[in-house]
């Protein structure tokens, strides 16, 4: 018996981690590429799960329409995201490199990304209030049985679609000719700019994938646990830095064994030592861990220098 | 006549009070293997950073082509056929070698193609082009080997071939023997005259004159930013004020060993 509900809290884990590894391929990609620490991941995340919910529950803005079909409004919610992804791109990453010809030997951009991360969140709090609110969809008790395991099918389909999201998104930067001038700006963008490459224009392009790893990840949560807050940002934002650390930073397949890892941690933590105790297991894990492997189970000594 | 590929004409430039160039003016003839030597501090590499783009000349004009270049960027530059090698290797270390050839192609790419999702399976993704050209240069492609692995002279090569990919009518080259052996050195002069062949008017900066001597046939000198020769390679020994930069060390012009 006592096996077998821990199988059941590893299978939770697992599935919990589907939500934690778009986030943590968010923050790699943007460590990796531009070695920006973009702190507004969280709030992006944050923005599409409220914008979804709020056009499901009340429609459009001025009463331009009724409520929206859940899956319709999800779906703006994640071009909002990337919307905002690119005004943070605008205001932090552009603004530093026209003004200071580097946007990464600062430390201000992490500090702008922060600003807006608090912007965004007090404006849906201004919006919305602080309530958790529900996010109805049609997947409820959807659930397969298997020798005794309850496995939730949305929950697998989320997990295989994060996967394959990512899987993608490394096809991306491997196989095409705007992953090739990514890596490139990865590892040196002044003689990327050098070869020819448009490093303005394909910099944004960065931001639209953050934009749309945020929003999917938001949506799959949306649809899995039927709830959204003001907060579901600070869960899911310091976990998911933490499974981009353990996978090791720039690494994108290290960010989906990170987020396993931490969702793994999560629920078998909260089945053990009860549910405060799970940020603390998560980071001790962490601080472990770079004790022995600095760079992360898949992270090279190059930080995030055209490893994927 | 012969043509002119690029025409320098009263190019001055100054860092902070210091004047690096002034007043310089020469022509490269199309077609030639132009040189551009001088002591340390002269300002060989600032003129090439006043030429590519990066610096934008106080007075004076760059014309290429017969078009005048001001105004425009380093990266459009390359578009329109002038391409440069650097002093400290710039290659992408942790990318292969056919990677890091492909990166020259990039200038030619419009930005909506480099999306296309199927893209290196067509003939159009220019793998087979990086593939002939470091063929017919007789680079092997040193599969499964990212390029900081390899040797200084092969990445040396490696990044003229770069420079090639972006279809130049013009090569800069600065320092390309710099920290070569005698051996190595001579593998990339015959490497350069065969690039000459091909039709590539070179404009090299380099301090090794055996090497200078044995490539190329039209020369300019620096001093202190200043122009102090210009002239076929040949008459370089005879020239006076050449002489006196060099304080007297003849042995620096004359290649024995080449």
């Amino acid at each position: 018996m006592f096996f077998e509900q821990v199988l059941q809290q590893i299978i939770n884990g697992l599935m919990l981690g589907s939500i934690y590894i778009s986030v943590a391929v968010a923050f790699t990609l943007a460590i990796g590429i531009l070695n920006f620490l973009n702190f507004t991941i969280p709030a992006l995340y944050m923005f599409a799960g409220m914008v979804g919910w709020s056009l499901s529950h009340y429609g459009l803005p001025f009463g331009l329409s009724g409520p929206i079909k859940w899956w319709f409004a999800l779906f703006i919610g994640i071009n909002c995201a990337i919307l905002a992804s690119l005004l943070v791109e605008r205001f932090t990453y552009r603004y530093f490199k026209m003004k200071h010809g580097d946007a990464t030997e600062h430390a201000i951009p992490l500090v702008s990304s922060l600003g807006f991360l608090l912007i965004f969140e007090y404006l849906i709090l201004i919006a919305h209030g602080s309530d958790t609110r529900g996010f109805s969809t049609p997947f409820t008790n959807l659930d397969w049985r298997v020798a005794g395991f309850i496995i939730s099918i949305p929950q697998l389909i989320s997990l295989i679609l994060s996967i394959l999201i990512v899987a993608a998104l490394s096809y991306l930067l491997i196989r095409t000719k705007v992953g090739r001038a990514l890596r490139a700006i990865a590892e040196n963008p002044d003689a990327a700019t050098l070869m020819g490459i448009d490093v303005d224009r394909i910099v944004p392009v960065v931001f639209i994938l953050i934009g749309f790893l945020c929003g999917v990840s938001a949506s799959i949560f949306a649809i899995n646990y039927h709830e959204v807050s003001p907060y579901m940002g600070d869960h899911v934002g310091t976990k998911a830095i933490a499974a981009m650390v353990i996978g090791g930073l720039g690494s994108v397949w290290g960010a989906i064994a990170g987020g396993l890892i931490v969702g793994l941690s999560e629920t078998l933590s909260i089945y053990f030592f009860g549910a405060s105790s799970a940020q603390i297991t998560v980071w001790s894990l962490l601080l472990l861990l770079v004790v022995f492997k600095p760079t992360g189970l898949f992270g090279h000594n190059a930080i995030g220098k055209g490893k994927f | 006549m012969s043509e002119f590929i690029l025409k320098l004409s009263n190019i001055s430039k100054s860092f902070g009070g210091v004047k690096v160039l002034e007043n310089v003016s020469f022509d490269v003839e199309k077609g030639s293997r132009h040189a551009l030597i001088g002591p340390n501090g002269a300002g060989k590499t600032t003129l090439f950073n006043v030429i590519s783009g990066i610096h934008d000349p106080e007075k004076g004009t760059v014309y290429f082509k017969g078009k005048d270049l001001r105004g425009v960027p380093s990266r459009k530059r390359i578009h329109k056929g002038l391409s440069r090698s650097f002093q400290n290797i710039r290659l992408m270390p942790h990318l292969s070698v056919l990677e890091n050839v492909m990166l020259g192609q990039h200038s030619r790419i419009d930005f909506v193609d480099m999306f296309k999702p199927l893209d290196f399976l067509s003939k159009s993704s220019g793998k087979g082009e990086a593939i002939e050209t470091l063929k017919s240069f007789g680079i092997d492609l040193h599969k499964g080997q990212t390029v900081s692995s390899l040797p200084y002279g092969i990445r040396k090569k490696i990044e003229v071939v770069r420079a090639l990919m972006a279809k130049p009518s013009l090569l800069l080259l600065d320092e390309p023997a710099a920290g070569l052996n005698t051996a190595e050195t001579k593998k990339l002069r015959d490497f350069l005259k065969e690039v000459s062949r091909r039709g590539i008017t070179l404009l090299l900066v380099d301090h090794d004159m055996p090497f200078v001597n044995s490539l190329c046939n039209q020369v300019s000198v620096m001093n202190f930013g200043q122009l102090i020769y210009d002239g076929p390679i040949s008459e370089l020994k005879n020239d006076r004020k050449v002489l006196e930069a060099y304080l007297g060390s003849e042995n620096n012009l004359e290649g024995s060993n080449a």
